[in-house]
């Protein structure tokens, strides 16, 4: 049977303390630090991640009780003087519901809606890709991961493009340009909103709950059946409780996710006036009111810590079992016998959905003048390659002329590239420090605060990490339109991937390579260099790969944090956007998922590695 | 998930207290809102504008070149022209972006606190937010080239006026042949034009703020008048005036909203369009008629007013790193060769010297009487009243 405790052999004992005067003790931990540093890292890693952690969402708070410039006449106290007023203004005003409360609902709404579509698609796919005999098997675990590497808003303008009707302005989308008139529920609003990130998100629940499915033993279910359970009772009492943890895990995560997104609500929302928190976090921060912007950044990050202490509470008791499927564990397929074809056709049309219907449609787009007519006449590719674009001033040539594009490609590159290499190293030296200090104060606490970011939608990080870092702080210089900015604000955002990545591989990885090396007269640099490092290169690259993607299609950080001279590819095609060249925006976006598809293809070639090893865990 | 240790309670608890600890050291640092403050509670005081008394052009470029390079921000596209012909002319790098105001006007005091300012001027619509933040702050300052000084009115001084631009209402010539299909802005919040009367959020273009406060300060009486005119009734409402009562009414009559007045000149004049449709635009959008086959003109019979005018200031980042290459930019757009690109499709020039645009757009001939005009000296007021406008917007439209 392989239910056991999972809880880790306590550590070997300390050599004994010599009995005597503190001061010796002391001299002993000393000279064991400096052969075994770990301590001291962590040490290190805790502080500095307290502060990039802790220390934007304090500056944030605090701007919400704290009268703001020019709002000394309605709060009746000079600035920064103590106030109540914005949480009124928030909270009880008149506007409270229009800022506020419907936001809050809606936004409930929407993480219940997306959580749901996304647990109905990926737990079906993960069910049919890890145990039955789908046709296409191999190539849809593939495929079906594509739609997370396309930026999130990618969705929400391909449905613009189909299905926008006159009810926002601007030109009507292809439907109904065809004579189809769609009403207005359909086209904005909560019902394309949840489809579009349900249809982005569900690879996330397709890899952890496809993982969670392949370590479970059918063995368990076989000899359930064998004491004369039926099906349901299986189902019920084995299959479902092993994989609550995996289910809540991913059922959370998206929730968090969803809380933090801006660009697909900000683009479907507003014809309709429909708000989530974070599209009115973003206006208040455009209608320059630093204090409206705090007061709900500070309510979006408490709803966030909420469902991790849940998803937390949820896994206390399943955690202290974990199957173990290394030998006896068997995975019994099953056969869909003469619906293997027809599973297979309905799972590619669910990569047809998410992925071919959105590119073609951007694709289509980039290519005719008026969208929604097919004409010869209409199809052009100047938006692509012309020289010179008449009516467009601001962007005055198509996107592969010029050196804007590439600009803001390489500058996307060199920053989310820095900041995922740093994001991968620091992930593993936490994997390393949690496991080796196992037991250690220091090792639980970092463990915990590595993952804090994850509990802060990106959307209220930018606003507290501006908060924080425009001006001078004691040794920290202002860093407001800097690339480090950028650079540290996208490492720490993405740090809990790697961070997971490299705390998991470091639990596989005895203790017996480094000691063999320690015996040698290895100092703790080289064991790193030259044991470690290499044994875990994989993860390393999942570690560095994962926020790379992560980083390269994210927008609700940057947008708030660029200024001229770092222009990414998201702000490129957001600007594109503000100036109404929509067919060039898309062609951007395209770009941008070109991008994140090559940089996990080659990877992926290259190590061996596959992302599901990255998110698991 | 990773396995538990033994002390998982214990660390929780640890995890607890020292956030805690660090939560009480960080509330002692200071918010961002301490450090900006620039003068005290009462009136937010700005700086007169500054004239050089020892201007010297030629020096001037000389140090201009020096510096080498200049960003300058403003709200329209055609920005990249101006820029390009003022390094054409100088042989200095300049690069013209696009923003919209509030976004200027966030990375302006950002870049400012953080001292590390890369927006070395701009070209700013929004006249509230300039003199009830930008220059109270001392996060820009108005700068009068001494050489042209003459040239430019009392009014448009302080802070100095660059440009006089206009917005307004426009509707589509192929659908209504026989001229603007409305002769009263009262029409537009009538049933007839429900969900036909698109513009852009007003809570994303503080100038469309502006203009609803300006017409309640300015164009009562020309209100009233039209009202009368309409429905041969005297207005009676229980707002604090006839503008906020046609806002209402406006805000009710679902308006189509967007984010950009591109959608709306689209929405309104595109070549497959067949809707009637009211748009309220940039007169910059009718270089779409020859650029993108656009079927739009100037609803001309509109009373009281076919529109209004905004007036485009300038101003100087304090801490710029190129303050000449700033004053000389800032100099070039108030002759007639820096500002021409701006004014493809009509505007007017703070300067006496530049004579108005022949390009108006067909149906605008008499900015004065055709144009509301904004009052320089209400500024203050608008930028008090700006929050008080949009909630009322809000609840409205609601």
């Amino acid at each position: 049977m392989v239910i056991t405790d999972s809880r880790p052999a306590p550590p070997p004992p300390a050599p004994a303390a010599p009995p005597a005067s503190r001061l010796r003790r002391w001299r002993y931990r000393l000279s064991i630090a400096r052969h075994e540093p770990t301590l001291v890292i962590g040490f290190v890693l805790t502080l500095l991640l307290l502060y990039l952690v802790i220390a934007p969402l304090v500056a944030v708070l605090s701007d919400a009780f704290r009268v703001q410039f020019g709002d000394e006449p309605k709060t009746g106290q000079p600035a920064g003087g103590w106030t109540g007023y914005y949480l009124w203004r928030v909270f009880r005003s008149q506007i409270s519901s229009i800022l506020f409360w419907q936001p809050l609902v809606n936004t409930l709404m929407v993480a219940v809606g997306v959580t749901v579509l996304a647990l109905l698609l990926g737990g079906v796919s993960a069910f049919l890709l890890t145990r039955t005999d789908i046709a296409g098997r191999k190539w849809l675990s593939t495929a079906l991961v594509v739609p997370y590497m396309l930026p999130s808003w990618t969705f929400a303008l391909a449905w613009l493009a189909l299905f926008k009707n006159d009810r926002s302005g601007g030109q009507v989308g292809i439907l109904e340009a065809r004579g189809i008139n769609t009403p207005d529920w359909l086209a904005y609003g909560a019902v394309p909103i949840i489809i579009c990130l349900g249809v982005h998100y569900f690879p996330f629940v397709l890899l952890l709950f496809g993982n969670a499915l392949r370590r479970l033993d059918s063995q368990l279910e076989d000899s359930a059946r064998v004491l004369g359970a039926g099906r349901r009772t299986v189902l019920g009492r084995i299959t479902l409780p092993l994989m609550l943890p995996s289910l809540s895990s991913s059922v959370l995560l998206v929730f968090g996710r969803v809380l933090g997104t801006f660009g697909t609500p900000y683009i479907l929302g507003l014809p309709v006036d429909f708000n989530l928190l974070s599209t009115s976090l973003f206006s208040s921060v455009k209608n320059h009111e630093p204090g409206i912007t705090a007061v709900l950044a500070t309510v979006i990050v408490v709803i966030g810590v909420a469902v991790v202490v849940a998803d937390a509470r949820l896994l206390r008791e399943q955690r202290r079992f974990v199957t173990v499927g290394s030998k006896g564990a068997m995975s019994r397929m099953i056969s869909l016998g003469r619906w293997r074809r027809p599973a297979g056709l309905v799972a590619a049309g669910v990569f047809v959905v998410g992925v071919v219907v959105p590119v073609l449609t951007l694709a289509l787009s980039t290519v005719t003048t008026t969208p929604g007519v097919f004409r010869g006449d209409n199809f052009t590719l100047k938006y692509w390659l012309a020289a010179d674009l008449p009516g467009a001033p601001g962007f005055p040539h198509g996107i592969l002329r010029g050196t804007e594009l590439f600009h803001a490609a390489w500058n996307s590159l060199r920053i989310v590239g820095l900041a995922a290499v740093i994001c991968g190293l620091t992930g593993l030296l936490i994997g390393y420090v949690v496991v080796r200090a196992d037991g250690s104060r220091i090792a639980g606490l970092l463990r915990q605060v590595s993952f804090l970011p994850y509990l802060v939608p990106g959307i209220a990080f930018a606003a507290a990490f501006l908060s924080l870092f425009a001006v001078r702080r004691g040794p920290v210089p202002a860093l407001y339109g800097s690339v480090t900015l950028l650079v540290i604000v996208l490492a720490v955002t993405h740090l809990p991937y790697a961070s997971r990545s490299g705390i998991s591989a470091m639990t596989q990885l005895g203790r017996e390579p480094e000691e063999a090396a320690q015996v040698t007269g290895a100092g703790w640099l080289t064991r790193i260099r030259r044991v470690v490092v290499p044994i875990q290169r994989g993860s390393l690259v999942t570690g560095i790969v994962l926020p790379f993607i992560s980083g390269i299609k994210e927008l609700s950080i940057v947008i708030m944090l660029t200024t001229t001279g770092t222009q990414l590819l998201t702000t490129l095609s957001v600007n594109l956007i503000d100036y109404a060249y929509d067919q060039m925006a898309n062609a951007v976006v395209l770009v941008i998922a070109l991008v994140a598809f090559l940089a996990t293809y080659l990877t992926q070639r290259l190590t061996r590695t596959s992302l599901a090893s990255g998110l698991g865990g | 998930m990773s396995s538990s240790t033994p002390s998982r309670r214990r660390t929780g608890s640890i995890v607890a207290g020292l956030s805690l600890a660090v939560l009480a050291i960080a509330a002692c640092a200071p918010s961002t809102a301490t450090n900006s403050t620039g003068s005290g509670t009462d009136e937010a005081a700005y700086a007169e504008p500054v004239i050089d008394s020892d201007f010297d052009l030629a020096a001037l470029t000389a140090a201009a070149q020096k510096e080498g390079s200049v960003t300058v921000y403003d709200s329209t596209g055609d920005i990249k022209k101006v820029a390009d012909a003022f390094q054409k002319k100088y042989g200095i790098k300049t690069n013209g972006t696009k923003s919209d105001v509030g976004d200027t006007l966030e990375k302006m005091t950002r870049e400012a606190q953080a001292k590390n300012v890369t927006i070395d001027l701009t070209l700013y619509e929004d006249g509230p937010s300039l003199v009830g933040q930008l220059l109270p702050q001392k996060t820009v300052y108005s700068w009068i080239p001494a050489d042209l000084a003459d040239q430019i009115d009392e009014a448009g001084r302080n802070p100095l006026m660059v440009l006089s631009k206009a917005n307004v209402w426009i509707y589509n010539p192929k659908v209504f042949p026989n001229g603007c299909p409305v002769d009263n802005l009262w029409d537009l919040t009538s049933p007839d034009w429900k969900g036909k009367v698109t513009m852009q959020d007003p809570l994303g273009k503080p100038n469309i703020v502006e203009w609803f406060n300006q017409m309640g300060s300015s164009y009562d009486d020309a209100l009233r008048t039209a009202y009368k005119a309409e429905t041969g009734k005297d207005l009676s409402t229980t707002e604090s005036s006839a503008a906020k009562e046609w806002v209402k009414q406006l805000a009710k009559n679902q308006p189509v909203l967007t984010t950009s007045d591109d959608d709306v000149s689209a929405a309104v004049a595109s070549p497959n369009q067949t809707e009637p449709r009211i748009g309220l635009v940039s007169i910059a959008k009718f270089r779409d008629i020859e650029g993108k086959k656009y079927q739009m003109k100037v609803c001309d019979t509109l009373k009281p007013y076919v529109g209004y005018q905004y007036p485009k200031y300038g101003a100087i980042a304090t801490g710029t790193k190129h303050p000449n290459a700033a004053k000389l930019f800032l100099r070039f757009v108030l002759t007639e060769e820096g500002i021409s690109p701006e004014m493809g499709s009509g505007g007017i020039s703070s300067s006496k010297a530049v004579a108005p645009s022949k390009n108006n757009p067909p149906g605008l001939t008499d900015w004065p009487n055709q144009l509301m005009t904004f009052d320089s000296s209400k500024l203050l007021t608008d930028y008090r009243d700006a929050q008080s406008m949009q909630d009322f917007w809000r609840l409205n439209h609601h």
